[in-house]
């Protein structure tokens, strides 16, 4: 058998347009005709069947597959983020004026912490997570994620999880204590009603989420790449998604912790939190920041490996310094857990013990200084195609720069002290997040709309999205230097006139009009681009990485054949090469996929991977139930553990795969 | 012409020289992971631990434990650094394996890793100098 193809005699859809994913009709799909990588026509399209997720409404709640998962947390964590840019929207009207009384000091604070809580728990994380689980079993050629419905559980859990935190709004229920939801204002003393329960539990749950996604994609990255895709040729956005995953594992037990013993203090009455009871109010933020920096270095390090991948394609050139880029993810990744203290510099704490954390905090911008030489070398000289995803890039460099500075500003504890709680931190914190992880997904959104739905989006509305969303931004959030450094503390409903703070409140309110009519634009090109778009072809930008070398929309099982690789690029080394390698000999009436070394990716087995199955539906639902009902009363997690055990079982029970070999 | 890899389904046993040698693959296999492992480990436990022992060596009214710690961390890192560093040497010989280039990286991020664990250490402990340990602390 022979398993070369010249790379003219496979066969795309090209032009052909794109197609609906998951079901297909009875019969030969058009893109099957002809066969794909070598493989028959009969052979694709019994691989095909064998991939599908089942149409109906019901069955959607059987997916498993990494594509459908993927785009469901994209699209979920996108409505989180138009909700939560709402409630931006309503605090930055209230602040226009004054004594303005669009917002009380009630609801002002519900609004603020629901924001907060909601851009970096429900859209941020999900965002880069829904990205990477599209992303990278394509970008590996593997044909699924490692565990599949565990992929599907976590999805689940999300989607519950963040509709319940913010259904708590309308109903009068939401938390209101801050997105960082400090003790003992937090405390049930001080905050008597369920809100601040509904952070405690969702949150908790919600983060269950994240940490199974961590745990499929370091398995998937480690154990289901190309054979050939050795560590130093996997794409700079794998690495990322690795160290992101990493991340997540190190520091979402910290919130968890946090939130669970909060929740015990609040519901049986412990006293980790009560320092007239023996307790730390400390420990909180111990406990928070030290899941919290990170964070923001996990919504940062994968947006980095967009980049990456867009100044490469737009560049057409392999990245400059690709070691020095994997150290300055790997970097980020390890000083990123040393700065949590940096946000504590006003509590007290020893003037030696905050010299170390200043230290750290100074020391992240040597990473993050690498990989933005490494970008600029990269573009260097060359031809760039200033495309839109390559335009949102260009913001993201300036932004992200300008954050980065403000973050060393903030990283000295003399400055710090000064600034603590102003509008200066609030402004340092948005140029560092929306430049650091908007802009990259937006930059992301354009460049692999067309792989994920076979539609180019409107070049036009794009650039106009681009220029009204920087314009915005840098309006909205610029003044609050200024703001901050005039003395305007940050979480406040209203202020006087007598302040002098109207005309840069006004401008930040005008700024987040137009930031806000930016995004609109993107996100009813997107809309309308599914239907409307141009037919995009495989590879509408010439990309260097595997993800290219499939359909658009990818192939229910992603590859025709698994390719072999041989260098970082591996589309473009298909293109020059005669003959392109790929894997034969996996079944095709059964969900395999090949299972490689973790260092040099050589062959050394086959996984059977399960089908659809509701039992990661039935099992979120149940677990989300008890969570629920922990808000209630403890005794929800007794009654919980046992439904929920009862879903594990049966959802755990035994395939034996091998019987049929 | 590429390598083709076509996928049997052989489950017959392995002969003992290639478990040795499957030993040995493992062993070099782990030897670049160090720099990637004992370096950030070094400075998560000077930062940690130096960190929380502040109010202690206040109490103590000496310094010596930290100096040990900063000593102790040090050498983790040294371990590290020398892990990759033998890595980074044995790529250029194994000239025959696809694994040379995989191998490098891997040993030059751990060694860059490592050095920029030490930096991290040395800054740390530069500061103690002239700082005094009980400052900021109420008593």
């Amino acid at each position: 058998m022979t398993d070369a193809t010249a790379p003219d005699g496979t066969r795309g859809r090209g032009a052909g347009g794109a197609r609906g994913h998951g079901a297909e009709p009875e019969g030969l799909p058009d893109y099957v005709r002809g066969g794909r990588d070598g493989l028959g026509e009969a052979e694709l399209a019994e691989l095909e069947r064998t991939w599908q997720s089942p149409p109906g409404f019901l069955a959607w709640f059987t997916h498993v597959n990494h594509t459908n998962i993927g785009r469901r947390f994209i699209i979920t964590s996108l409505v989180f983020f138009a909700l939560a840019g709402l409630l931006a929207l309503a605090m930055r009207l209230q602040l226009a004026q004054p004594l303005n009384d669009v917002l009380g000091p009630e609801a002002y604070n519900q609004v603020m912490t629901v924001h907060g809580t909601a851009m970096m728990f429900l859209f941020a994380i999900p965002a880069m997570e829904g990205a990477a689980i599209y992303l990278a079993p394509l970008m590996v050629g593997a044909r699924d994620m490692a565990f599949p419905r565990l992929n599907a559980f976590g999805y689940y859990v999300y989607l519950i999880g963040g509709t319940v935190f913010f259904l708590s709004l309308p109903f009068g229920l939401a938390p209101d204590a801050g997105w960082f939801n400090y003790v003992p204002l937090s405390s049930k003393e001080f905050s008597a009603g369920y809100g601040i329960d509904v952070w405690t539990t969702m949150i908790t749950f919600i983060e269950v989420s994240a940490l199974t996604a961590a745990v499929e994609l370091i398995v998937t990255i480690l154990k289901l790449r190309a054979p050939g895709m050795s560590l130093d040729r996997m794409p700079i956005f794998v690495w990322a998604v690795l160290v992101m995953s990493f991340m997540i594992l190190f520091a979402m037990p910290s919130v968890i912790v946090a939130s669970a013993l909060l929740m015990m203090d609040r519901l049986v009455d412990t006293a980790f939190f009560d320092a007239a009871l023996g307790g730390s109010p400390l420990l909180w933020q111990h406990l928070f920041w030290f899941f919290g920096h990170p964070e923001v270095y996990i919504i940062l390090v994968p947006a980095l490996g967009i980049v990456t991948s867009i100044v490469v394609t737009f560049t057409r050139r392999s990245v400059f310094g690709y070691a020095a880029l994997v150290l300055a993810i790997v970097g980020i990744g390890m000083v990123s857990f040393g700065l949590w203290v940096h946000h504590m510099y006003t509590t007290g704490l020893p003037l030696m013990g905050r010299s170390f954390f200043m230290a750290a905090s100074a020391m992240i911008a040597i990473p993050s200084g690498v990989q933005v030489y490494c970008w600029i070398a990269t573009m260097w000289g060359a031809r760039v195609r200033f495309a839109t995803p390559m335009l949102f890039v260009l913001g993201f460099f300036a932004i992200f720069i300008a954050g980065g500075l403000t973050g060393v500003m903030v990283a000295s504890v003399p400055f710090d002290r000064q600034v603590h709680d102003s509008y200066f931190v609030v402004a340092h914190f948005h140029y560092v997040l929306v430049g650091g992880s908007v802009f990259p997904l937006l930059a992301g959104l354009y460049y692999w709309f067309p792989k994920a739905t076979g539609r180019m989006m409107s070049e036009r509305a794009g650039r106009w999205s681009c220029g009204l969303v920087f314009v915005g931004f840098n309006l909205a959030f610029f003044p609050m230097h200024q703001l901050g450094l005039e003395g305007m503390p940050r979480r406040v409903y209203t202020y006087l006139p007598e302040t002098g703070w109207t005309l840069l409140n006004q401008l930040a309110t005008a700024g987040s009009a137009i930031l806000a009519l930016g995004f609109a634009i993107t996100l009813a090109n997107a809309a309308l681009s599914l239907r409307r778009g141009a037919p995009a072809g495989d590879d509408p930008w010439d990309g260097p990485t595997l993800e290219w070398a499939t359909t658009s929309p990818p192939l229910n099982c992603n590859f025709a054949r698994q390719a072999v690789v041989q260098s970082g690029n591996p589309v473009w080394d298909r293109r020059r090469a005669e003959v392109s390698a790929h894997v034969g000999g996996l079944r095709t009436d059964r969900r395999e996929t090949i299972v490689t070394t973790v260092l040099d990716a050589r062959p050394h087995a086959v996984q059977v991977l399960p089908g659809p199955t509701p039992w990661p539906f039935v099992s979120a639902l149940v677990a989300s139930a008890a969570f629920l009902g922990l808000i209630f009363t403890p005794w929800a997690y007794v009654l919980g553990f046992f439904a929920a055990f009862v879903t594990f079982v049966l959802w755990f029970w035994p395939r034996r795969p091998w019987r049929e070999d | 012409m590429p390598d083709i890899f076509h996928l049997g389904r052989d489950t017959s046993p392995k002969d003992g020289r290639e478990k040795v040698r499957a030993a040995q693959e493992g062993r070099e296999a782990l030897t670049p992971w160090l720099g990637w492992v004992c370096g950030p480990a070094a400075w998560a436990l000077h930062q940690g631990i130096g960190y929380a022992m502040v109010p202690w060596l206040c109490d103590l009214g000496t310094r010596w434990p930290y100096h040990l710690l900063t000593v102790v961390s040090t050498g983790l890192c040294m371990v590290g650094a020398w892990a990759a560093l033998h890595a980074l040497r044995r790529s250029g010989r194994v000239r025959s394996e696809r694994s040379e280039g995989r191998l490098r990286m891997m040993a030059l991020v751990g060694l860059m890793l490592c050095a920029a664990a030490l930096t991290g250490i040395a800054i740390e402990y530069g500061a103690s100098f002239w700082l005094s340990v009980c400052a900021g602390i109420d008593r």
